[in-house]
């Protein structure tokens, strides 16, 4: 399959190298120097442009007022390619080199991932697609502002003085913070939003169905009660097909770029052309020509 | 299923292309569509964001590495960990709930688009050998390279080739960045909205606004860029004109403290004095400023409020490029506008300025970096690590070291989606922080009879009251205007010091005055005789870069009544919440240096939030 289409591509690299050819030949003939030509494509160009912008034609004097910009910017212009300004300028560099990236992303996204293509990146990449890990959960909590410094002897003390008693007896026995009393089904992210990351760390490793603690949060010291844990578990590939498909489809850019990339550079010899100095060795200077050559 | 597509697969790439997205991808709408997310609540809960993210997209980025784009910001705001440009896996402890990544219009037109047989550009000659290469990769990138050999002249020169910059192209860039936005939204867990920054700086001022999308149905061809106009009115006509369309859209100017004046001027592009229509032109497209981002705060400056002992927090000095320093200028600042807003509002019959606040990112590297504790740079990759940030500073370069964190957009909207969120920055009901996670809570009326934090307190404040961003009712009692104001810390960062309330009026004679009260506390401090508040004290080992939170408090609520209340004269109120001294950025880099922090920089900050205003107007 591979060798027939081989084929038609030299064929279209050459068609293509022939029409260009002649597209420039043309174009060369028609832009005599010092002149420049509005055409019917150009004032469609601009015409269009504005409608786009201000949903309404322009006037006659807004038209002819773009134009001038138009002109304005393209003297500029061909006068800076004259004078060589294009050369060596670092925003030129970057924005072609961006050009260059966006066209290798187009490339990478013309033949979008079939099922199956996704099927296996999926089965490659399950772990990255794990629910995040879900509790129903009791706490309190004891501050430094609210219980005074030794907050976290007093979370311990109640700990030890009433971790027999029943939940809800416990509710009333730390400091009042606007946080619920009990938290039913909420994952490990929404933990992390609203009592900071290391608590939500610190209950993976919790037993269930008892007071424990204290375990240290952004606010103090809580007692914990964990009466559900639900560890990461896989997602049914269904409904995640539209996660997956932009995870590859990234994924997939990334390789062509640095595919393209990798295939450009072989192009190039990069040679360290730099005297050695007390600062600059030459043997740092050797490795450098060294390393510049590889990927 | 199976069959469709591999039918598709035997026919010709172009189709298998559009029709296998329609059968993989579901529509992004649907996801927008249908019942409530899980966490809606009609009282309305926080969320932390950004409204100001740069990417590889933007073309200033000195991001080499263009994969950071848009995805890396999304999933590295979502809780991913993502690599910095400068190498190193960063995460962000806690997930942000929305982003809107806002790379600068005048550079998104840059997407070659050659595949579609509709599109002019696909008639290109060039672009004859990519079309033709069909579904495989390989043979893709030896098309690839035919067009990298075919753009150089024989002469070795290259032709820039006109149907590569038209407007196809400007919109195939754009419409990239949505299909992106979309993927990454999940509504209920992570907003994404499609936003994109006008990058206007008439000599050297800096006007620069985001402008952010409520969704992605019925967005332009492509955004309006500075190409298009300079003027702030003319990106208002414009947004007019994308509303008539069927877009919803907002703008949040920034940087007024680089404006040289010009960000909250009294007159207009064109130097005339501002009229009605202007005023309402701008409130209608620009209900929200940052009043802090990466640049520095533009909420006010020791020179403009010598009384403020709180103003002199993050001060940039030097003009985003170029040489000199900013000029310092009383329409730089929000503060003043508020002010000079009254003063308009009694004069044409409009208040031009009556922003609410959001903090802004404008970091340029896809990373989301506003905890002073995991800072990973701005602007590029020289201030990627701590020694590119402290170390390497050259004359003539912007100050790295001047440079904040990122601030953080925070609204208190029902559920975590683009309507909700949008919303809220609509009606201003957003507040900003200096970068870490404070949460805090108003509402300005009168008569509450309860207090923040009381049972049904937030029912009764909106019953009763306005929340922040809103307008307290005509006051026909005479009664003074009570806030109901609560503060709650990040869950990974300092202790509250204390609420202030700023009150700025106009007094009978038009002339405006502004006053700070510092309304509750941490400790057993009190007041002195002049309203001030002694310090609440410094924990912070600046070599070690640690701090303790043994000082202030995790929560701070009160009931406030205007004390100077007077009926006759229109006011308004924001609040401003400020923590515990902590380490500055700086100071955690000279600890992993093993260096002293910077001198000439405070190595403790006090982060602090800011709420939009309650305004109150007078009846005539």
């Amino acid at each position: 399959m591979k060798s027939i289409l081989k084929q038609p591509l030299v064929h279209f690299l050459l068609i293509g190298l022939v029409l260009f050819i002649l597209f420039a030949l043309v174009n060369n003939g028609k832009d005599a120097e010092n002149t420049i030509v509005i055409d019917q494509s150009d004032l469609e160009r601009t015409i269009a442009t504005w409608e786009m912008q201000w949903n309404r034609p322009p006037t006659a004097e807004e038209l002819t007022n773009l134009l001038k910009s138009n002109i304005r910017q393209e003297v500029f212009y061909q006068e800076a390619l004259a004078m060589n300004l294009d050369h060596n300028d670092e925003i030129i560099k970057r924005r072609l080199s961006q050009k260059m990236e966006f066209l290798s992303n187009d490339l990478a996204n013309m033949n979008p991932p079939t099922e199956e293509e996704l099927r296996k990146y999926y089965s490659e990449n399950q772990s990255k697609y794990l629910t995040p890990y879900r509790y129903s959960l009791f706490q309190i909590v004891f501050t430094a502002d609210k219980s005074g410094r030794d907050y976290w002897t007093i979370a311990e003390n109640i700990l030890k003085e009433y971790s027999e008693v029943s939940i809800q007896d416990m509710e009333t026995k730390g400091d009042a913070l606007p946080f619920p009393f009990a938290f039913d089904k909420i994952n490990e992210d929404q933990l992390r939003i609203q009592l900071g990351s290391d608590f939500a760390q610190s209950l993976r490793e919790l037993p269930n169905n008892k007071w424990v603690g204290p375990i240290a949060s952004g606010y103090g010291a809580h007692l914990v009660y964990i009466s559900e844990r639900t560890e990461p578990q896989e997602q049914a590939f269904e409904s995640i097909k539209n996660d997956l498909f932009r995870d590859f489809e990234y994924e997939r850019e990334q390789q062509v770029y640095r595919a393209i990339y990798e295939e450009l550079k072989k192009r190039y010899k990069i040679e360290v052309d730099i005297v050695p100095t007390e600062i600059i060795s030459d043997t740092f200077l050797i490795e450098l020509q060294k390393q510049l050559n590889t990927n | 299923m199976k069959k469709i597509i591999i039918l598709f697969c035997l026919s010709c790439f172009l189709a298998c292309k559009q029709k296998t997205e329609e059968t993989v991808v579901k529509d992004p709408e649907n996801k927008v569509k249908g019942s409530r997310t899980k966490d809606y609540n009609p009282l309305k809960n926080p969320y932390f964001g950004q409204t100001h993210q740069h990417t590889g997209w933007s073309f200033d980025a000195a991001i080499l590495d263009v994969k950071l784009g848009p995805e890396t910001a999304y999933k590295h705001a979502r809780g991913d960990k993502v690599t910095h440009p400068s190498g190193y896996e960063v995460q962000l402890k806690i997930p942000l709930d929305f982003l809107s990544v806002t790379d600068h219009s005048e550079y998104l037109g840059v997407l070659l688009q050659m595949y579609d047989p509709n599109n002019p550009v696909s008639k290109n000659p060039l672009a004859a050998p990519i079309i033709a290469s069909g579904k495989d990769v390989d043979k893709s990138m030896k098309a690839f390279y035919g067009l990298v050999a075919n753009t150089i002249q024989p002469d070795g020169t290259t032709k820039p080739d006109p149907d590569l910059s038209s407007p196809e192209i400007k919109k195939s860039a754009w419409k990239e960045m949505a299909k992106i936005t979309d993927a990454y939204y999940k509504p209920g867990t992570f907003t994404t909205l499609i936003g994109y920054e006008w990058s206007s700086q008439p000599n050297m001022g800096n006007l620069h606004r985001n402008v952010i999308f409520r969704d992605t149905k019925n967005i332009p061809e492509y955004p309006f860029s500075y190409f298009d106009s300079e003027k702030p009115e003319d990106l208002w006509t414009w947004m007019d004109v994308q509303r008539k369309n069927g877009a919803e859209l907002l703008a949040i100017s920034h940087n007024g403290n680089l404006s040289n004046g010009t960000m909250f001027a009294t007159t207009d592009s064109d130097g005339n004095p501002l009229n009605k229509a202007y005023a309402a032109s701008r409130m209608r497209n620009e209900p929200l400023t940052e009043i802090i981002q990466t640049k520095g705060q533009s909420e006010t400056h020791p020179l403009m409020a010598p009384n403020d002992e709180f103003a002199g927090f993050e001060i940039w000095t030097k003009p985003v490029a170029g040489p000199g320093v900013v000029k310092v200028l009383e329409t730089n600042y929000v503060r003043n506008a508020y002010k000079n807003g009254l003063k308009l509002e009694r004069k044409i019959g409009v208040n031009p300025f009556k922003y609410g606040v959001v903090g802004g990112g404008d970091i340029h590297t896809a990373i989301v970096s506003h905890e002073e504790y995991a800072h990973s740079g701005e602007h590029n990759l020289k201030s990627g690590t701590p020694h590119n940030r402290l170390l390497e500073l050259r004359p003539g370069e912007p100050s790295k070291i001047e440079q904040g964190t990122a601030g953080l957009s925070c609204v208190w909207a029902e559920e975590n989606t683009r309507e909700a969120i949008f919303d809220a920055m609509a009606r201003k009901e957003s507040w900003a922080t200096s970068g870490s996670r404070i949460t805090v809570r108003v509402f300005g009326g009168y008569d509450f009879n309860t207090l923040p934090g009381e049972e049904n307190w937030v029912e009764i404040g909106y019953k009763k009251g306005v929340p922040m961003g809103g307008d307290i009712p005509k006051n026909n009692n005479r009664k003074p205007v009570e806030l109901m104001i609560w503060a709650l810390k990040g869950p990974n960062s300092g202790n509250l010091d204390r609420i202030q309330v700023v009150k700025g009026w106009i007094d009978e004679e038009g002339n405006s005055h502004e006053k700070i009260y510092n309304v509750v506390w941490s400790g057993d401090r009190s007041l002195n005789e002049d309203g001030s508040l002694p310090q609440v004290g410094n924990t912070v080992n600046i070599p070690e870069a640690t701090y303790s939170n043994t000082i202030g408090s995790a929560e701070l609520k009160t009931l406030w009544i205007d004390p100077d209340f007077n009926s006759k004269q229109s006011a308004f109120y924001y609040i401003r919440v400020l923590e515990i001294p902590t380490p500055r950025w700086s100071t955690y880099d000279a600890k992993v240096l093993g260096i002293e922090p910077p001198k000439d920089f405070p190595a403790t900050i006090q982060e602090r939030a800011w709420t939009s205003p309650i305004w109150y107007q007078t009846e005539n």
